[in-house]
């Protein structure tokens, strides 16, 4: 599903990826942790194509991601599921709204973009903020409406980067068990975190980058 | 895209409100305008072409010349065109009132009077022109060609100055759509991330100032009617040719839209 080969990437000739190479199986859940800086969300962007490597190839789903068009990349993207590490709502639209979007870009009938939406924010918890605008959320609630967004497409993909960043270890956990089931139901999930004892809590498979490099994949916390 | 799209484009009307506002009077006011213009030449034409079917042709006769016999040489040469003479008496009634002191009637000339059809002036004034007995020959085509070349003249001043108003209009548009784009930077990077294509990020500007383009030229021919109507009891101006009324809506639309699409240039590009 998705494969790294020997992928760098440089900010400024500083790198943030040191020739990675991994590659994670359809259906597979994934843990990429590693201190602050070490290269991440930096990966997590390469796969949703939010930059392009400076050398080495990003494949998804056996296509390489830097000779999509851009037409090519929208269409990859509304078929993933991404939580980002800044949430990335729309502030101009209700929470409601930030959801439904993203099933009107797919094609789908109002009526189910809002039955859809209804379900998908009730399984975080926050079908009574419908109508709320996002920075009337505090940080936790507009993370769980990004986590809704993500899961609400049904992907084939999940991307997350901190998705219990703002989260309490109640709600951390309980968010694992959505991106759980949604593994069980046969999507890949990658879950970028340096939470180690989320990790210990939910064992899998684990990638460990330092410094951009990939330095263990193995199982369970580092 | 439908409901978001018509959500969207609410938004964005609402967020540039007073541009959007004064747009919209640009548009109305200029159409409104540049109707009206169309309307009074339309109207000044018809006028001048009824005068210009048929046209009075004056021979002023030399002092003394025996006008009569020349009045008899022209009813034998166009027996079917009206002819008169204009004796000094008629013509002191009508100078009279306008010059104060003509003084004694001995100093007007004779004149033979014509009323031919328009085409037929170059030939009479040809035949006037050889008699001996007249002095000047005075048509009025003379005045009827340039006032109809004056207002062509004129329709097209209009026409410039409308599209003046037209080009403000859509520059205002161009800058309402660029300050809204680059306003919206952090949105439209969101909804790319998100998997909409360039046609979903693009449309609800595009729809947004063809509605407003729309709007402003249906005020603008309303503000029309309504200023013909006000008028009536000074003028009554013909109908303008509905092909006028379509194009001004339609032109008032595409318009809002060629500015949006320039607009829209501004758009980020992604990395
Ligand atoms: N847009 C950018 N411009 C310049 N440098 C960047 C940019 N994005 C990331 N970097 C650098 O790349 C390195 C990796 O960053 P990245 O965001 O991938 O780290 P991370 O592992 O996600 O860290 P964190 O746990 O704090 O989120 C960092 O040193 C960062 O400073
Ligand atoms: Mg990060």
């Amino acid at each position: 599903m998705i494969r790294l080969e020997g992928v760098t990437k440089t900010y400024r000739g500083r790198p943030a990826l040191l020739g990675v190479s991994a590659s994670v199986e359809k259906g597979e859940f994934v843990f990429l942790t590693g201190p602050s800086g070490a290269g991440k969300s930096t990966l997590l962007r390469l796969l949703y194509r939010a930059e392009v490597p400076d050398a080495g190839r990003v494949l998804v789903g056996g296509r390489d991601l830097t000779h999509l068009s851009r037409r090519e990349v929208a269409e990859m993207r509304r078929r993933m599921g991404v939580v980002f590490q800044d949430f990335k709502l729309l502030r101009r639209r209700t929470v409601g709204e930030n959801i439904t979007l993203v099933l009107d870009l797919l094609g789908l009938p109002e009526r189910e973009q809002q039955r859809r939406a209804y379900l998908a924010l009730r399984q975080v918890g926050l079908h009574h903020r419908l109508s709320a605008y996002p920075e009337e959320l505090s940080g936790g609630e507009q993370q769980r409406v990004a986590v809704a967004r993500a899961l609400v497409v049904q992907p084939e993909v999940i991307l997350a980067d901190e998705p219990t960043g703002n989260l309490d270890p109640e709600r951390s956990h309980e968010l694992m068990d959505f991106l759980r089931e949604a593994h069980y139901r046969g999507t890949t999930v990658v879950v970028a975190t340096h939470d180690v004892t989320l990790i210990a809590a939910h064992p899998a498979r684990t990638l460990v980058l330092d410094r951009g490099r990939l330095v263990r994949d193995g199982w369970g916390p580092p | 895209m439908r409901q978001h799209l018509w959500r969207e484009v609410r938004r964005q009307l609402g967020e540039t409100r007073g541009m959007s506002l004064i747009a919209l009077l640009l548009l109305a006011v200029g159409g409104a305008w540049w109707l009206l213009v169309v309307s009074f030449l339309q109207w000044g034409r018809q006028g001048l072409e009824g005068a210009s079917a048929r046209a009075v042709v004056v021979a002023v006769v030399h002092d003394g010349a025996p006008a009569e016999e020349l009045l008899q040489r022209v009813q034998q040469r166009l027996p079917s065109a009206n002819i008169s003479l204009l004796s000094q008496e008629t013509m002191m009634e009508a100078l009279g009132p306008m010059v104060a002191d003509l003084g004694s009637e001995a100093f007007l000339p004779q004149a033979v009077c014509l009323q031919v059809a328009a085409e037929q002036v170059p030939q009479v004034r040809g035949f006037l022109q050889q008699e001996p007995a007249v002095a000047v020959v005075i048509s009025s085509q003379d005045w009827v060609s340039p006032l109809l070349g004056g207002f062509a003249l004129a329709l097209k001043v209009a026409a410039a100055f409308a599209f003046l108003l037209l080009l403000a209009f859509g520059t205002l548009v161009v800058l309402a759509v660029r300050v809204l784009v680059l306003s919206h930077a952090d949105e439209i990077a969101i909804m790319r991330l998100i998997g909409a294509h360039e046609r979903d990020i693009r449309l609800p500007y595009l729809v947004a100032s063809a509605l407003l383009g729309l709007l402003g030229a249906t005020l603008a021919l309303l503000l029309f009617l309504v200023a013909r109507q006000l008028l009536l009891p000074l003028v009554v101006l013909p109908p303008v040719p509905w092909e006028v009324l379509a194009g001004t809506v339609v032109g008032g639309s595409v318009v809002g839209l060629i500015g949006a699409g320039l607009g829209v240039l501004a758009l980020p590009k992604e990395p």
